[in-house]
């Protein structure tokens, strides 16, 4: 709950459907995004990438580059020493084995994508054409795919004894032992293929050099501009004084601007070494072969149940293929293994997670980072269990969910020494409203006459929680100036989510001045704010509550000042808009600004913590499909979310985030697919070879929202920007495994294109002709 | 057009000698305004606008006429500016974001729209959906939502704020009739870049 102080603001900014300020300079082509930049004298960047999945660089010559007209310089790893360090990064546990790679591969190139060569020219034609004729004379080494390998396997790294970078352990209860008392084990082997996040905007990079100053200042997408800040100083050898990192809009992120690539590090270099502003801008080729990867993981699951469908143990080895490098592949794996568990009683879990090296573009985190992988496994293992005791796929999650007498619930799962204790909610009253909502009590009589007609419905209902959050705070500054406007700076980034709006809602609220007034800036690592960042869910958590918390702090000390100033003790006053009053003689007053800048020359400024504790919102999904028997296309009929956001702080973002994580899911269960043939070449590198979502794929969806504020921190938020993702995977993929019942189909692997379906079909098909009939 | 072969391809080996690059003078009309620009035969439309005309509303995506984020108008025609050449367009009509609002600043009514309905996220394929979204209710006045789905169904939105985006389409079309019913003004033709 919020800490209570005397005078409490008036207003009602917190909770309010508000449009959002951010919106005009998008709408009339003023955003600014990275490749919107322009600086005069500004030279362009391509790179040079390989177009093999594992070989040795034996030479790389760049003359003929140098001859294309309007080429400045090209540069190969050996020219460009002082950025041949890998990047920064370090394991989370001390046995694993970590690798990161450098700027510029020198000696082998491990995916169709790494970088091998940069070229700068006066515009982007000339510096493409520059980077068509750097020649590079590769020699082939055996690409790794997949990851099931064995001792003949090929090994990408030196030293090493295997590809398995590291194995991620979680146990609760007695773990798999905990088995041994089940009445019914269930085995499958569930697949959840690999994506691509493909936000709109290309990853670009401007990088400014003042030789004067001896300033850098580098402008790109990041979510994490404070991580960014730090690994360009470590990679280019600067102090931290030196480097500044400013975000502009960003174009969609996702999760995979989260880490520090390449390219930002080469326009640095190459900005104070040639002493021109450097922008690279990606395409969407490089979209697609170099920006982080996601999901990809294999899971090997065996569940303990009694007869009554009561989970006793969920014993889960599972494989994620982190690509060439495993850079930040093990927060996805960690989300996974902690996730896993979701809104049921598990007495007994072992998760065993192995991050695998394969000749692919590194995988890392993406909407969702491990957590729809989880609920994917939990929901579908749930419907086997169902299928297989005789149970209704509803009934049998009623019987496992937590209830709300329970919490706060610890689940005994421990995150790196972070207990995961699910604080508040009601999940089979949640669930209950799925059901209801979705017409489950009447559906089977529906679907049945719809399969008379030759229509294929069918149903999917499940639970998920969403984990906002890592259990890291941040700090959050709030300056009054003598005029009155309210500066709040944080360490997050924004792509989308509308902190300019929810943050000046938060600020508005706890602080008592006009919404109006108030002025967000994120993004900047001149801020001097402490986070890592907008990721898993956590800005609102860790931004939000540090601007909440600052903002009752200045208000308090504005409040003491004013007091003094009109001689009245603090609970005889009010701030309403501009103006502290004198309640009962309201002709005695101040200006809010006037007050700060009686505080000092630049007003009064707070600085503050967040609460980073992790907090857990339930959301539940219903859908009925219409899957084409003869196509195998999926139509989505209905769609229900149910889904607890704690205090909200603005229904119409909270709404746009829900949906718009939900279709992306949509998107990963039905069209997303990046698949890499036996050779090691990716097969979707255009959008027309990688579908995504479009308006007409896109079904209404009927929200309803649980409000059970969060216990772990002070204003009882939560993050929603993963939930929809998250549970549509599982919901979806139940649905139309129900549709296609008749056929007896499994679905196993995500994602189910008609491809996988008709696949499926006739797997399914030829399994019965072979057992002689349906029987 | 012949100049264009003598041009540097993409993609070719390294040891072609390259030959000096060829440019080229057009006429583009954006906005109403005549912009004279030397440009490459290969320059792209959207490059054009970006690079040569500083003008960078208009966002260059996929680069594959797949995504629609680039989408002008040419000759009041919704052209996805990433796969038209710059000399295809010589001499002709070009509409984009930063001519929609009117001269006194009052946003198109799809502008205001898709604010009320939170139509955007990140709002890098914002430009594409409203420009494609003026030439769509121009032949659709009066569109269903099934209409603005298929209508719509070439500006992918990756944020996927589709409903909004649908609602907004709708509430535009609302206000548009409306306007055009008591004022008599033909804006819907304007907007969609037909006065010239």
């Amino acid at each position: 709950m919020p800490e209570t102080i005397s005078s409490s603001p008036a207003s009602n900014f917190i909770g309010e459907r508000r449009k959002r300020v951010e919106d005009v300079p998008m709408l009339v082509g003023a955003g600014q995004y990275t490749s919107d930049l322009r600086f005069s004298d500004m030279a362009e960047l391509a790179i040079v990438r390989s177009p093999h999945p594992h070989a040795r660089i034996v030479r790389v010559d760049t003359s003929a580059a140098l001859k294309v007209p309007g080429v400045i310089a090209a540069f190969a790893a050996r020219d460009l020493p002082e950025i041949l360090k890998p990047f920064p990064g370090a394991p989370r546990s001390p046995e694993a084995r970590f690798v990161t790679p450098t700027a510029l591969a020198a000696e082998v190139v491990r995916y169709v994508g790494e970088a091998v060569a940069v070229v700068v020219a006066e515009d982007v034609y000339a510096a493409r054409d520059g980077a068509d004729a750097v020649v590079v004379e590769y020699a082939p080494l055996p690409p790794v795919i997949g990851v099931v390998q064995d001792a003949t396997t090929p090994v990408l790294h030196a030293g090493w004894p295997s590809n398995l970078a590291q194995t991620v352990q979680i146990m609760t209860g007695a773990g798999a032992d905990g088995l041994d008392g089940a009445d019914v084990i269930i085995e499958e082997t569930l697949t959840i293929g690999r994506l691509s996040a493909q936000p709109m905007e290309p990853r670009a990079a401007v990088a400014v050099y003042d030789q004067a100053t001896r300033q850098l200042t580098v402008y790109f997408a990041t979510q994490s501009v404070n991580m960014a800040q730090r690994s360009l100083c470590a990679l280019l050898d600067l102090p931290a004084d030196r480097v500044r990192v400013i975000v502009p809009n960003i174009g969609g992120a996702f999760g995979v601007k989260t880490r520090l690539y390449g390219e930002e590090t080469i326009a640095a270099c190459l900005a104070m070494r040639l002493g021109r502003p450097m922008r690279w801008v990606g395409d969407r080729h490089e979209e697609f072969t170099v920006t982080n990867q996601a999901r990809a993981q294999v899971h090997h699951i065996r569940m303990g149940l009694d007869r009554a469908g009561h989970i006793l143990a969920f014993v889960d080895h599972f494989q994620q293929d982190a690509g060439a490098y495993n850079i930040t592949a093990d927060g996805p794996v960690y989300n996974t293994a902690v996730s896993v568990h979701g809104p049921y009683h598990i007495p007994h879990l072992a998760m065993t997670g192995d991050i695998i090296l394969t000749n692919s573009t590194p995988t890392g985190p993406y909407r969702g980072a491990g957590r729809p992988e989880a609920a994917y496994v939990m929901e579908r293992m749930l419907d086997r269990a169902a299928d297989r005791l005789g149970l209704d796929r509803a009934e049998i999650r009623q019987r496992n969910l937590i209830r709300p007498d329970e919490m706060p619930y610890d689940s005994g799962i421990r995150r790196q020494q972070i207990p995961i204790i699910f604080d508040t909610g009601d999940y089979p009253a949640g669930f209950a409203q799925v059901l209801g909502a979705i017409g489950y009590a009447e559906f089977r009589a529906r679907q049945a006459a719809a399969r008379a007609r030759g229509v294929y419905l069918g149903i999917g209902v499940v639970n998920s929680l969403e984990m906002s959050g890592i259990g890291v705070s941040d700090s959050a500054i709030l300056r009054v100036d003598p005029a009155g406007a309210v500066w709040v700076m944080a360490a997050v980034s924004q792509m989308g989510q509308g902190h300019p709006t929810t943050y000046a809602q938060i600020a508005a609220e706890r602080l008592g001045v006009p919404f109006e007034r108030i002025h967000v800036i994120e993004g900047d690592s001149a801020t001097g704010t402490q986070g890592p960042g907008t990721f898993a869910s956590r800005a609102t958590v860790a931004a939000g509550t540090a601007i909440a918390r600052a903002a009752l702090q200045l208000r308090q000390r504005i409040l003491a000042e004013a007091a003094r100033q009109l001689d009245a003790p603090i609970d005889a006053l009010d701030w309403r808009g501009e103006y502290i009053t004198v309640r009962a003689a309201p002709v005695r007053r101040v200006a809010y600004g006037d007050v700060a800048a009686s505080l000092g020359p630049a007003g009064i400024a707070v600085e503050a913590s967040g609460d980073g504790n992790i907090s857990f919102g339930y959301q539940g999904h219903g859908v009925i499909v219409a899957v084409d028997p003869d196509l195998l296309t999926v139509a989505i009929e209905q769609y229900v979310i149910v889904h607890d956001a704690g205090n909200i702080i603005n229904p119409l973002i909270v709404d746009g985030q829900t949906i718009g994580a939900a279709v992306q899911g949509l998107g990963n269960v039905l069209f997303e697919e990046m698949r890499y043939d036996s050779a090691g070449l990716p097969q979707a590198t255009a959008l027309h070879r990688y579908v995504l979502p479009a308006s007409i794929d896109t079904p209404e969806y009927t929200l309803i929202e649980q409000h059970f504020p969060a216990r772990a921190n002070a204003e009882g938020f939560r993050g929603v920007g993963e939930g929809g993702t998250i549970t549509s995977l599982p919901a979806i993929a139940q649905a139309v495994e129900d549709a296609l019942a008749p056929f007896g189909v499994r679905l196993n692997a995500l994602p189910l294109t008609p491809q996988r379906l008709f696949e499926a079909v006739r797997a399914a098909q030829s399994q019965r002709e072979s057992a002689g009939g349906m029987a | 057009m012949s100049q264009v072969s003598e041009v540097p391809e993409s993609g070719r080996s390294g040891s072609t000698p390259v030959p000096p690059t060829l440019t080229v003078p057009i006429q583009l009309r954006v906005n109403g305004q005549i912009h004279t620009i030397q440009v490459e035969p290969r320059t792209t439309l959207v490059d054009a606008l970006r690079t040569h005309l500083g003008m960078t509303g208009t966002k260059l995506v996929c680069g594959q006429g797949a995504c629609g984020a680039c989408t002008v108008l040419l000759d009041g025609e919704r052209v996805t500016a990433c796969i038209i050449l710059a000399i295809m367009c010589d001499g002709r009509e070009v509409k984009t974001i930063e001519g929609l609002a009117l001269p006194d600043g009052t946003p198109h009514p799809l502008q205001a729209a898709f604010v009320r309905h939170d139509a955007l996220q990140c709002g890098f394929c914002t430009p594409g959906q409203i420009m494609s979204a003026v030439a769509f209710l121009r032949d659709h006045p009066e569109p269903t939502i099934d209409e603005i789905r298929a209508g719509m169904a070439g500006n992918l939105c990756r944020c996927a704020a589709y409903i909004g985006i649908r609602e907004a389409v709708a509430d535009a079309a609302k206000q548009m009739r409306a306007s055009t019913a008591t004022s008599g003004a033909a804006t819907l033709a304007q907007d969609a870049g037909e006065m010239s």
